[in-house]
């Protein structure tokens, strides 16, 4: 019984000794009550968009009487593709793409055809031909 | 020699020219000398260089001008009614530089409807102002011919020769003098001819009149037709049209549904350069999967490998901006099949860093697709999870759109080091390295879709779609959006406006401040974070710079680059 009382008095001084070695978080420890933020003097415009990517709406018109048909592909200079699929020229494609907001220019690659196009417009109509 | 010079400076000038788009439509349309076979159109030119004018009898044309419209889909233009171009089951009447045009060879007693498009022609193809000028007018004259529609249908439809590029169909006559023939790619034909109109055929697909997304391939007396032009491995359907026309040409279909004949056939799949190992149509060279005829495509986003999402947690009220509460690296990857249907999306989270005391989840929303498009969910870390409830395909229950709960609580995935509050944050304390999910949603099991008649499409599954969210200290109502982004269903929308939050739904702000700051970042590459409690701009030292400027300049305060970044206050061990 003795060796039981000391065993769980052991085990209790162990435990003890562990959380006290863990800084134990708080919400006002979190909270940038206690030091200047340079944060909180940043002023976007109303409508600024939070993100390092530019959305683009990018429009391929059909293409009439053109029967090719080929996998399509939306790539940047380094050759990183954004969108990939089965196109067929005379039907209407229209999709968005997210892209970082440092690339400049992407290409859209068909059937032997390259189209660049600069990603400073949110919309862009590329015609296949 | 400085004139030749100037001339040479004015040229090259030349050769940049910007072109606009017309800003003016046509105005103050009339029709007017109006005969029993012509009528004259006159109308106010806007501001662009030249007039489209296409016309329909008996209705408006069903197809509109785009944006962008090339030579060979207005050209050729006549004002004799029936000889111009093919558009919008009617015809191109005129492209010019003028404000009136006269049309001939129209039928007595007849409606026609005209638009008139106000163009731009920039030497490749017109700049066409969406907005059009519409003038309908009736001819005078005797009324058109008694109902000449016939009373039996084509019966019998077959399909005795398929190759890969073409077919031949044949069918039983019914009583009309004559038939025609749509076909669509893909889908049943879903739009009937319209009375009075005469539709040109051409055996080769597509290059007949349109008919919806149909074209005509055949119109004639005969009960046979040999189509080409088609694709290999696609299904192609037809319809069969009994029609009459009469001495003046007047034409009246039968269109009822019980009267026509339909059917459908699938060409031989293709025999491709290259190989196509599991014969899907896309050659293995340009096949993401040659051996799997379910799946053709990876759509990769980030494009470069990952992205960080970092949040602040104690929203409502703000925190220290320091935007390490919780740190995860993403990537997914959208599969698609030869159609370009999504069948499966696999997203991958890397939890690298807690600086929070909160017991976080983590989660996201696939804006606008509903959960009954989704088969299953795997691989999510949410055993046990009392705080919401999933429906049987893993989506999460009680949400008008698809919600997929990643994480039931990011501090069970990493472990803390002895002594230290948080988890790769403190300035001196180990790495201890980051936790994997991979998430596999799954839109088609084997070539099924959940949703057979509506599977979606590529275009429809935008990387925008992805709406990552916190749920703070497991408090399932109590959602962190990326700024400006939707709160789910399940968000308790009680907590907009309070502390600092100034979230407004009727105006769509979620998740900033009176001053527009945000509690999430969404970085477009993996990043390391912050020190714990050392202010992001003080970490990025460009990122004020590109927040002050509306995103205009210092676009890539996240690359490490000279000038970007002070590395003695993140993390990157």
């Amino acid at each position: 019984m003795k060796y039981t009382k000391f065993a769980l008095a052991a085990i209790c001084i162990a435990q003890l000794s562990l959380i006290s070695c863990r800084k134990q978080p708080s919400v006002a420890e979190e909270m940038g009550t206690t030091q200047s933020s340079k944060f909180t003097s940043i002023t976007p415009s109303q409508n600024f968009k939070w993100a390092t990517n530019n959305v683009i709406q990018v429009q391929l018109p059909a293409v009439k009487n053109d029967t090719r048909k080929s996998v399509l592909k939306i790539v940047d200079a380094e050759g990183r593709v954004y969108m990939k699929k089965f196109h067929s020229a005379n039907e209407a494609f229209t999709a968005s793409i997210e892209v970082p907001s440092h690339i400049k220019n992407l290409k859209v690659v068909f059937a032997g055809v390259q189209k660049d196009f600069t990603t400073s417009s949110s919309r862009v109509n590329l015609n296949l031909k | 020699m400085k004139k030749i010079y100037f001339l040479i400076l004015i040229l090259s000038l030349a050769g940049f020219k910007t072109w606009a788009q017309p800003s003016l439509s046509p105005s103050n349309g009339v029709a007017s000398n109006i005969t029993s076979n012509s009528l004259t159109l006159s109308w106010t030119n806007g501001n662009g260089n030249k007039r489209i004018v296409v016309g329909r009898a008996l209705g408006p044309s069903t197809e509109y001008l785009a944006n962008w419209t090339d030579y060979s889909q207005v050209d050729p233009a006549n004002a004799v009614f029936g000889s111009g171009k093919s558009f919008g089951q009617g015809y191109v009447i005129y492209v010019g530089t003028g404000n009136t045009v006269n049309v001939t060879n129209l039928n007595p007693s007849t409606f026609y409807a005209f638009h008139v498009y106000e163009a731009e022609d920039v030497g490749e193809g017109y700049i066409v102002n969406a907005s059009y000028l519409t003038l309908n007018s009736t001819t005078s004259g005797s009324t058109p011919p008694p109902n000449l529609t016939p009373t039996v249908g084509a019966t019998s439809l077959s399909f005795p020769v398929v190759t890969e590029t073409g077919l031949t169909l044949a069918w039983s006559n019914g009583n009309g003098s004559k038939r025609i023939v749509i076909a669509n790619q893909g889908s049943a034909v879903s739009t009937n001819p319209t009375n009075g109109i005469n539709y040109t055929a051409n055996t080769i697909f597509g290059e007949g009149s349109q008919i919806g997304t149909g074209t005509v391939v055949y119109n004639g007396t005969g009960s046979f037709v040999s189509v080409t032009g088609l694709t290999g491995g696609q299904t192609y359907y037809f319809t069969v049209i009994e029609y009459n026309e009469d001495i003046e040409g007047e034409v009246s279909y039968l269109y009822g549904t019980s009267s026509k004949t339909t059917g459908n056939a699938t060409t031989n799949s293709p025999v491709t350069e290259g190989g196509d190992s599991d014969e899907d149509g896309i050659v293995d060279a340009d096949d993401d999967y040659p051996n799997d005829a379910n799946k053709a495509f990876d759509n990769r986003h980030p494009a470069a490998a990952n992205g960080t999402l970092m949040f602040e947690d104690l929203w409502p009220s703000t925190g220290d901006y320091d935007f390490n509460d919780l740190v995860l690296d993403y990537n997914f990857n959208v599969v698609t099949n030869a159609s370009n249907q999504v069948v499966e999306a696999k997203y991958t989270f890397y939890t690298k860093a807690i600086g929070g005391g909160l017991h976080n989840g983590f989660a996201f929303q696939l804006d606008g697709i509903p959960a009954s498009k989704i088969i299953s969910v795997t691989g999510t870390k949410t055993t046990g999870i009392s705080y919401t409830s999933m429906n049987s395909n893993g989506t999460e229950a009680g949400q008008t759109t698809a919600n997929i709960v990643v994480i039931k609580n990011a501090s069970d995935l990493l472990p803390h080091s002895a002594g230290f509050a948080f988890v790769n944050v403190e300035a001196d304390a180990p790495n201890v390295g980051m936790d994997t999910t991979v998430v596999t949603v799954k839109f088609a099991e084997n070539g099924v879709f959940a949703v057979e008649e509506t599977p979606i499409s590529i275009s429809d599954f935008s990387s925008t779609i992805f709406n990552p969210y916190l749920i703070v200290g497991q408090q399932r109502g109590k959602e962190i959006h990326l700024a400006d982004r939707t709160p789910t269903a399940l968000a308790n929308q009680s907590y907009f406006g309070q502390q600092q939050d100034a979230s407004n739904p009727s105006t769509q702000t979620y998740y900033k401040t009176a001053s527009g700051l945000p509690w999430a970042l969404n970085i477009s590459q993996s990043i390391p974070q912050a020190i714990e409690k050392t202010d992001f701009t003080e970490v990025y030292l460009n990122f004020a710079n590109w927040a002050n400027g509306g995103g205009n300049t210092h676009t890539d305060w996240y690359l490490d680059m000279p000038g970007n970044r002070d590395n003695t206050k993140m993390f990157t061990r």
